[in-house]
């Protein structure tokens, strides 16, 4: 009895149309040349949907995989670790057509314009909303005890704590990064596609879609 | 000793702007919208630029209002009475950035909307209650388009004219 650890993967890509056990699975086993044997073992052959546009999705279940090395190694113990499904997209290799860099390269624009909009927006709609220059005119007059000209330090100052306050937080200065950690947005870009890979592998199920044991 | 005044202001200006800019833009993470937009679009490597971008535009937004009456209000005294003419070209520019800004804003404002309710689980509890299996997307399109009668109708009657 040889035991084989398999930690299979929650999403991975793939180029070819044959999905080796390589592709959805890290695998440890102490024989050398049986991880490499089992590494190549065969798990699923995508094939060509009728109406599929984009990219092409399936769902491999843990027991399949582990079904599929038992195959071909009786004498192995398998250990499973990791997810219980694993989500296989299909890029297909196009001759990536220059309208579609032209297109991509268009739509970062588009996103860039809309996060623009989007923060002069919300950052306009919340000083309206508490009447800042009004409010700084009469802090002034407190402080001060003199009419503002609507253009102090105190605007200024405010405009710079305002400035230090977003740098701080998305922790990077053009494309600079201040500490090593993920900015705030890609860590909730993170947790939002492992959302999306749950929800694919969940709606899968449910469908009945998934490939496995039975 | 007018100095220990302004050092006051300083302070209050700094702690204010630092404070706001972490409740403003947690509200931009919390809602998850350039996750979103990133995944729409196959862009996730280029978070950085979306950041960027981001900020310059509470920058000028920070322009816009802190400083409207030092700043853009000069501005558009100089443009009315004619001490700066472009001419046509002017006005075509106006209208872009008008058309531009006012379209971008939508988009995000309409995004936030339905990201918000999303959050709030209203659209999948609705759903659950009425035992919707389906239609989920025509009931949608009827939201949107209900905010598209909603804020021209708004407008064009002049609602916000009430106070």
């Amino acid at each position: 009895m040889t035991d084989v650890y398999v930690v299979l993967k929650e999403s991975v890509q793939v180029k070819a149309e044959i999905v080796r056990v390589d592709d959805v699975a890290q695998i440890y086993t102490r024989k050398d040349a049986l991880k490499a044997r089992l590494k190549e073992v065969f798990v699923y052959q995508l094939r060509q949907k009728k109406k599929s546009r984009g990219k092409q999705r399936e769902v491999i279940g843990a027991l399949y995989v582990l079904e599929c090395i038992e195959k071909a190694c009786p004498d192995c113990c398998v250990h499973l670790l990791g997810e219980t499904d694993c989500l296989v997209e299909w890029v297909q290799e196009e001759k990536a057509p220059k309208w579609h860099r032209i297109w991509q390269a268009l739509k970062i624009v588009f996103v860039a314009l809309l996060c623009f909009a989007g923060g002069a927006f919300s950052i306009m709609a919340f000083h309206n909303d508490i009447s800042i220059t009004d409010l700084f005119r009469q802090l002034y007059e407190l402080v001060m005890g003199e009419k503002s000209s609507g253009c102090t330090m105190l605007e200024l100052a405010y405009s710079i704590g305002l400035m230090v306050g977003i740098i701080l937080f998305y922790n990077h200065i053009g494309k600079r990064r201040i500490t090593q950690d993920p900015t705030p947005i890609e860590v909730s870009m993170r947790s939002y596609e492992k959302d999306l890979t749950e929800a694919m592998t969940s709606a899968w199920g449910r469908e009945e879609k998934t490939i496995d044991v039975d | 000793m007018t100095w220990i005044k302004e050092v006051l202001l300083v302070l209050f200006g700094l702690a204010g702007g630092g404070v706001v800019a972490g409740g403003v833009f947690t509200v931009f993470t919390a809602v998850g919208l350039i996750p979103r937009f990133a995944e729409r679009t196959d862009s996730a490597n280029h978070i950085l630029l979306y950041e960027n971008m981001l900020i310059l535009g509470t920058l000028a937004g920070l322009i816009t209002t802190v400083y409207y009456d030092a700043i853009a209000a000069p501005v558009q005294n100089s443009i009315a009475y004619g001490k700066v003419s472009l001419g046509l070209f002017l006005t075509i520019l106006q209208y872009c950035i008008l058309i531009l800004y006012g379209f971008f804003t939508g988009n995000y404002v309409g995004c936030l909307a339905l990201s918000i309710a999303e959050i709030a689980d209203a659209l999948p509890i609705m759903a659950r209650r009425f035992s919707m299996k389906r239609g989920i997307g025509i009931a949608l399109l009827a939201l949107a388009a209900g905010k598209l009668a909603g804020s021209l109708y708004y407008y064009f009657h002049a609602l916000f004219e009430t106070a």
